[in-house]
């Protein structure tokens, strides 16, 4: 018989490699080229390679499980390509905003690519969803350290098309997810890649940011409807009226302390679905199996998967049980964090859309900006800048 | 701007791209949808018409044309399949071609298209304010509606797991899957093997009529006609009776409903050929494939061929395992019955030559098939049955071949006793009654044999042994008081079991391969001939009843309720005049 | 928190806060790779069967994220016995023993049977047709000597970052094997 070999293990270097390289690419064009189309030739390369070829897997986003697994379970250790994809993008977000998702991303760079004529998502949407994938990076570690499965892998939009075959639901809800790409930009990028999240808080204290042109901004509101991912901010005094100020203060000390009691709340609940969380869990699943089929006589005739799996377990109830109760002693631990998680994502989102901000430019959210670079070409100054239009002395003739 | 669009629009071309890209993959994504939908119903795999045209194949076995069209439909389907999945490949690759035109093709149309941004309205410094606000109202929202969400999972309602050490065990104690241990009682009015529930042919609870008429039909509850050939006796459980028949094509179990006379099912043994080297041994043909008689352990039944096949069914006829012991090196072909302990399944497998050492007696587990032991005995063929009976308390097994009697733990397969006692073709196999081995060695000396000695118990523990009438191939019968042979020529001899005197002898002068069996107090009797004859099991001969029976009986009879169970030539035949509810409704027995 | 006395003091807390903030994740992250870096292995995993805990449960065939499975049937040639009634090839209780479909297991008809010698034949796969449904390498199994049996084959599989079919494997048979022994073979032992 012959045995065909895996791709040899010197290629997960060599995907690292790529990977820091796209990176570094995308820094380049972003803050030295200010490319809009270099980012875009830089999409398509990610899209083929770490899309179509490498068929969306190693992934960053998938990498965060990896790393909570081997963290949680000893008998794992997670490969070297998923702590280069886990750890690379945060670096560079840390220092310079989100350059991974501008074209890096195989799941961005494809959603970027097929955007056709954005509409404007309500701030209040858009706000009310940014919740999403803070909880589902959390369920996502919950599930991945408990052992339980790789939810953010499993439930993955893009990676069917990527491998141009999957679970017909999963390929429904890829092509449902493209459509809606056309007309709201990144929507997954933006309600629920967990990765993205991560991604945003490091971004958030990054140490440059993305300016829609590092020069002088006059405020001419031109680049006000540029982004089509919501990320555009207007300037702001950052000062109420001196008589909202009272009430403000006290808005925002109730708000800091409804926080701890949010997360009490969260950790609360969160034990409370322990129970039905650790059901998703095969040795738990199996065990429930077990017990209610308990005393049933034991079919005959063609096996069902389902029937052989009991059977596995009739063949060793105690392990079956010990098993099980193991996974629930850590799924109250996991979900108990979860649930304060959840808690602590709805503060502090309350907490920051208390506060003021001082802005006097228009500039894109630290956080929410993926660097695709769309906003540079809509600054007049910056066109000047690049030499695209020569700066002109009569007012009347520019679009201004 | 108007005047421009009419004379020549830039994006006119582009649109026309789009609509013919989109239409395209509109198209396509349909067509994709619908092969993908025609994948998972229509497959070889899972096909119902398959499916039903080899059911219909398997009634009817020699239909030629029904044949042809499984092979086209399977053909038609396996091409079908993978041709469907080359051209979903195909479209894939074509969608992924037409998507890239429709995006870039709007996208050029409203590039084309595009206002340059005119900023609206004032600018308002407080409206990022105001938008806090309803934000803040939205993620209140969200967190109430996921709230809700989980709460509403939660309250689904999961059972409690046990999740401590203690409440493992608790769990573990009253689920404990209540295993219907087959009771005693079960197995003493069933007839679950050779020799019947006690090992001595005889049946401690049986009624069987006295007598009957062939030609009314009065007191013969069925007759069916004999399915498959073969000489092993019927068995019988709760309402099922068993038996096997076999050919050199197939090897097949048949289990009759005890009440009807139907048959409940056959099933064919699928046992794997024996690896190696090709053996050349025929089997005899005068002995057939199917001389071994089946057993039961009351969830399952056991059948032997002359092959070297040994299966176990389930009592639904399904197959619960299959092995393949290889053809046994036999003159006369392998004869030896299987016989049952608890749900364990006794294999006397002797053969050959004694130095040969490829004799084997194997302790099967009934529910799996796995050998528990298999002890090499250094004998040669034997076509006696093995004998389990309890000793002491320990269940213990019998095994005849020249010249010796050999009693093995039944539990662990280790030799207790050998008695040196037997000469010719070993036969007749050893019944036990009253504590008491009796093993007759053919047309030779029947012996008792006290069961509790170790080594050579040959001077020690043989209690008397007779002279008179031994027969060569039927085995013995008893009741608590008397041992009855019966001769091939037909001489029914009658001792006492305590001392082995003689108490009367009879020539019937026909000739009889079947055993004699007792039930109610009365022997019963099959000739080859067809005759049957029913007498007082006692001190005296006292005959009861005599009738010509339309077949020829080699196999022994079985007694489960109020009937008798016969396997003639030509016909299966149940005597007797009803199934007492007792019997004829109870359920095989098995785990619940 | 928006009370500074001049434009540019929030402005200088904001970046204080955000270095502090960045500090800390570095520091984190640090630790967190640190924990890591035990944890790693520098030579990477590949999904593979232990066909000791295959139950033959059919899933292989229908849970691969691949229309057709990389999961396929291979056959242990130094195991097989070369039966001529081989109930990995053969429906249980066939019609006869020819190659006929009415008579044959495998719904792609990915085994070939082939004559050597009175009474053997060989069974080999065809690979681009076996679809990994497990219903020859159950026969072989309950009757056989259990030669055949199922593997991940490499050529194929996307090594995804979770098996979807590990995720359902009725035996708990699917592991992480490392990449440089990708194969659990079967084989006589001694």
């Amino acid at each position: 018989m012959t045995t065909p070999g895996p791709r040899a293990a010197y290629w997960e270097y060599v995907d690292s490699l790529v990977l820091a390289t796209a990176l570094g690419t995308a820094l380049w064009l972003i803050y030295t080229r200010r490319s809009r189309r270099g980012l875009i030739a830089l999409s398509i390369f990610s899209l083929i390679y770490f899309g179509f070829y490498r068929k969306g897997c190693i992934c960053s986003i998938g990498s965060v499980q990896n790393l909570a697994m081997a963290l949680f379970d000893n008998g794992y250790a997670a490969p070297v390509s998923a702590i280069a994809f886990f750890a690379l993008p945060v670096a560079v977000a840390l220092f310079s905003g989100r350059a991974f998702c501008s074209g890096v991303c195989p799941h961005g760079a494809l959603q970027d690519l097929i955007l056709v004529k954005p509409l404007k998502v309500p701030t209040w949407l858009e706000q009310g969803l940014s919740v999403l994938p803070f909880i589902y990076l959390g369920a996502g570690v919950l599930f991945a350290a408990t052992g339980t499965t790789f939810i953010i892998c499993q439930y993955d939009p893009f990676v069917p098309i990527f491998r141009m075959s999957g679970r017909t639901f999963m390929v429904l809800s890829g092509v449902a997810l493209l459509v809606l790409g056309m007309f709201v930009g990144r929507p997954y990028c933006r309600f629920l890649c967990p990765f993205g999240a991560i991604l945003k808080l490091a971004g958030t204290v990054s140490a440059r940011r993305v300016r829609v042109t590092p020069d002088l901004c006059t405020q001419c509101r031109l680049c006000e409807a540029s982004c089509p991912f919501g990320a555009m901010r207007t300037p702001e005094t950052g000062r109420p009226a001196p008589r909202d100020l009272p009430s403000e203060r006290r808005q925002l000390t109730l708000a800091l302390m409804v926080t701890p009691l949010l997360i009490f709340a969260g950790a609360w609940g969160g034990l409370k679905f322990s129970p039905t969380a650790a059901m998703l869990h095969p040795s738990v699943n199996l065990a429930h199996e077990f017990l209610a089929n308990q005393g049933k006589p034991a079919p005959t005739g063609a096996l069902s998967p389902a029937d052989l799996e009991l059977q596995r377990a009739r063949q060793n109830p105690r392990e079956t049980l010990v098993a099980s109760a193991k996974v629930q002693h850590r799924f109250d631990m996991g979900t108990t964090l979860f649930g304060a998680w959840i808690g602590l994502v709805i503060g502090a989102k309350w907490i920051s859309l208390r506060l003021r901000r001082t802005r006097t430019d228009y500039e894109p959210d630290r956080g929410d900006c993926v660097a695709c670079a769309r906003c540079f070409d809509y600054c007049p100054n910056e066109l000047v800048r690049r030499g695209v239009i020569s700066p002109v002395k009569e007012p009347a003739t520019t679009t201004l | 701007m108007s005047v421009q669009r009419k004379k020549m629009d830039p994006a006119q071309s582009w649109i026309t791209m789009g609509w013919l890209s989109g239409v395209f993959c509109t198209v396509l994504g349909l067509i994709l949808c619908v092969g993908h939908i025609r994948t998972i119903t229509e497959d070889p795999f899972h096909s119902p018409t398959l499916k039903e045209l080899k059911i219909r194949l398997r009634e009817n076995p020699k239909d030629e044309a029904l044949k042809v069209k499984i092979r086209d439909l399977d053909l038609s389907l396996r091409a079908g399949y993978f041709e469907q999945v080359t051209r979903m490949n195909l479209g894939i690759w074509m969608l992924l071609g037409g998507v890239p035109v429709l995006i870039f093709s709007c996208r050029k149309v409203l590039a084309i298209r595009r206002q340059p941004p005119v900023p609206s309205g004032e600018y308002e410094p407080e409206s990022p304010h105001r938008e806090r606000a309803t934000s803040r109202r939205a993620v209140a929202a969200m967190a109430t509606l996921m709230a809700v969400g989980l709460w509403g999972i939660t309250s689904c309602g999961v059972s409690p797991l046990p999740r401590s050490e203690k409440q493992i065990d608790e769990a573990l104690a009253t689920g404990q899957p209540v295993v219907v241990e087959i009771s005693a009682a079960d197995y003493l009015k069933s007839w679950p093997r050779f020799l019947g529930p006690l090992g001595n042919n005889s049946s401690p609870v049986a009624n069987p009529p006295a007598r009957w008429e062939t030609s009314t039909g009065s007191n013969v509850l069925w007759r069916i006609p004999s399915p498959s050939s073969g000489f092993n006796s019927p068995i019988a459980w709760g309402g099922q009776v068993f038996f096997s028949g076999g050919s050199a094509a197939k090897r097949e179990v048949f289990s009759i409903d005890l009440k009807s006379g139907k048959l409940m099912w056959r099933s064919a043994v699928s046992a794997p050929p024996m690896p190696g080297p090709a053996t050349k041994k025929e089997i005899p043909e005068s002995t057939g494939y199917a001389p071994c008689t089946t057993a039961t352990d009351g969830r399952h039944v056991f059948a032997i061929f002359a092959n070297g096949e040994l299966a176990a069914f389930n009592l639904d006829g399904s197959s619960a395992w299959a092995k393949n012991l290889g053809i046994p090196d036999n003159p006369y072909g392998h004869a030896s019955s299987l016989t049952t302990w608890k749900d364990r399944l006794i294999v006397q497998f002797d053969q050959g030559e004694p130095d040969q050492g490829k004799s084997r007696l194997l302790s099967i587990e009934g529910g799996t098939g796995t050998v528990i032991y298999e002890k090499t005995r250094k004998f040669g063929s034997s076509w006696a049955s093995p004998l389990v009976f309890e000793s002491g308390g320990k269940p213990r097994v019998c095994l005849l071949s020249i010249p010796h009697a050999v009693t093995y733990d039944l539990e662990t397969g280790e030799e207790l006793w050998r008695a040196e006692c037997l000469n010719g073709e070993v036969t007749p196999s050893p019944i036990f009654s009253s504590g008491t081995v009796f093993v007759a060695s053919p047309t030779d000396k029947l012996l008792a044999i006290r069961p509790d000695g170790t080594g050579d118990v040959t001077k020690t523990h043989i209690q008397w042994s007779a002279e008179d009438n031994v027969p060569d191939v039927t085995s013995p019968a008893a009741n608590d008081e008397l041992i009855f042979t019966i001769s091939t020529s037909g001489q029914l001899t009658c001792f006492d079991l305590k001392d082995g005197k003689k108490q009367w002898e009879h020539d019937f002068e026909t000739e009889f391969h079947a055993s004699p069996a007792i039930a109610a107090g009365r022997i019963y009797l099959f000739s080859q001939k067809g005759r049957a004859i029913v007498l007082e099991a006692g001190r005296q001969f006292k005959e009861i009843f005599q009738t010509q029976m339309d077949d020829s009986f080699h196999a022994s009879p079985a007694f489960v309720g109020d009937n008798v169970i016969l396997r003639g030539l030509t016909n299966i035949w149940c005597l007797g005049s009803g199934i007492p509810s007792s019997v004829g409704t109870a359920k095989p027995a098995g785990k619940p | 928190m928006s009370t500074g006395a001049s434009s540019g003091g929030p402005v200088n807390r904001r970046h204080f806060l955000r270095q502090g903030a960045r500090t800390a994740a570095l520091a984190g992250g640090g630790v967190l790779l640190g924990l890591l870096v035990g944890r790693t292995s520098a030579r990477g995993t590949v999904w593979q069967i232990d066909p000791q805990k295959c139950v033959r449960c059919g899933n292989c065939a229908t849970s691969c994220v691949l229309k057709q499975s990389a999961v396929k049937c291979v056959h242990a040639f130094s195991m097989c016995g070369y039966c001529q009634l081989c109930t990995g090839y053969f429906e249980p209780a066939p019609n006869d023993l020819n190659t006929g479909a009415e008579n044959c297991q495998c719904p792609t008809a990915a085994i070939r049977r082939t004559y050597v010698e009175d009474p053997y034949y060989e069974y080999t796969i065809d690979e681009r047709l076996c679809i990994g449904c497990a219903k020859c390498v159950e026969g072989c199994n309950q009757f056989g000597n259990g030669s055949l049996f199922l593997q991940i084959r490499h050529d194929r599989c996307l090594n995804c970052n979770e098996c979807a079919i590990a995720k359902v494997c009725a035996g708990d048979a699917f592991r992480r094997v490392p990449v440089n022994q990708p194969y659990l073979l079967k084989a006589i032992s001694h």
